[in-house]
């Protein structure tokens, strides 16, 4: 229950606060949105199959996103916006292999 | 003393805290979403045009009004200038000194420089190069004051000491009003010392004898035996400034 509750006062906060974001950093929004969608279910699926480990999780959920936002960085930099795509499949093909685990528990 | 905690299973308090994260991201990122939609797409677009096009028809109604008063006043003035004594001096001098100030409409002799767009723009060039900017006209309105002219107007707008030249969007804003090109800068004096401080002015060179041929820029310059110029048709509502008896 309460990682539940931890989501909707975050939604809340977000949308009370609306921090501007620039034009310019909201593929950096999206792609760090990724890779908390992607740390929060791994992490959804660690604590079912019971093997879920705080300090690993906290580490992951900010190593994933610093890491996912240096890849767009440094694609911006190279000239190649594209290679953010790369961030962007690794994440997704995790999400849903994740996501098909969770299932396989809950239902 | 052990305390009856509420059974939290392991794990779900860094969960929660992610989970926070994560709903603050997505929140924010929707929000950042709907307000860029909302500046790009037509609708707020087209309320901010409505409003624009409402407040220039606005000001052109008070400018009307403020010309009907205007005249109100002259018949005023014109009547107390019959009558002898001491009003009859009082609207000589005020009527000289709106005439400096540009408050009255003025003809004689001076010069025109016309300044319009590059007809064509080659593809592939960066078309703010082949336009004619804001600071154009300044320069040229600068030299032409440089050169002892009495009363300059850039297309029928008449420039007086509060006026100003600056560029909003793809026109010019030249007393608050929208100019498009062909610019034509008008300026009453001697002829010859106007097209002296036109040619010899290092800020207009470039621009006549440079920039003008390499872009294709129109560029005209004549003398003309007499130009009627209109007086200037706003008001100077001076809400701050105090004369300064000291200064005299």
């Amino acid at each position: 229950m309460l990682p539940l509750a931890g989501l909707i006062v975050g939604i809340i906060l977000g949308l009370v606060l609306k921090i501007p974001v620039p034009p310019a950093y909201v593929r950096y929004l999206g792609i760090a949105i990724l890779a908390a969608l992607d740390s929060s279910f791994g992490g959804l699926r660690a604590s079912l199959e019971k093997t879920f480990e705080d300090r690993l999780f906290v580490t992951g959920f900010f190593s994933n996103t610093l890491m996912a936002a240096f890849i767009v960085y440094v694609g911006d930099q190279l000239g190649i916006s594209e290679l953010y795509l790369a961030a962007v499949v690794a994440f997704g093909v995790r999400l849903f292999r994740n996501l098909g685990i969770i299932r396989r528990y809950v239902f | 003393m052990e305390v009856p905690v509420l059974k939290v299973p392991k794990g779900h308090i860094s969960l929660a805290v992610i989970f926070l994260i994560l709903g603050l991201l997505l929140s924010t990122s929707f929000n950042t979403h709907r307000r860029l939609r909302q500046t790009t797409t037509g609708t707020r677009k087209k309320e901010l045009i409505e409003i624009v096009k409402e407040l220039e028809k606005d000001r052109d109604d008070l400018e009307n009004q403020l010309s009907v008063l205007n005249k109100g006043i002259g018949k005023f003035e014109e009547k107390a200038a019959a009558e002898e004594g001491v009003l009859a001096s009082f609207t000589k001098e005020l009527n000289s000194l709106k005439f400096a100030a540009g408050f009255l409409a003025v003809r004689g002799p001076g010069v025109e420089v016309t300044l319009g767009d590059s007809v064509q723009i080659p593809t592939g060039k960066d078309p703010n190069n082949y336009i004619i900017h804001d600071y154009d006209l300044r320069v040229v309105v600068n030299a032409l004051w440089a050169g002892g002219a009495e009363a300059v107007s850039i297309n029928g707008q008449r420039l007086i000491s509060t006026s100003s030249i600056r560029c909003a969007g793809n026109t010019i804003l030249v007393n608050f009003t929208r100019l498009a090109s062909p610019y034509r800068i008008q300026a009453i004096g001697n002829s010859a010392s106007l097209l002296k401080s036109l040619d010899e002015n290092q800020e207009v060179k470039p621009l006549l004898k440079g920039y003008a041929k390499a872009l294709a820029l129109m560029i005209d310059i004549k003398e003309v035996a007499r130009l009627d110029m209109p007086a200037y048709k706003g008001s100077v509502g001076i809400e701050y400034g105090r004369a300064d008896e000291k200064g005299k």
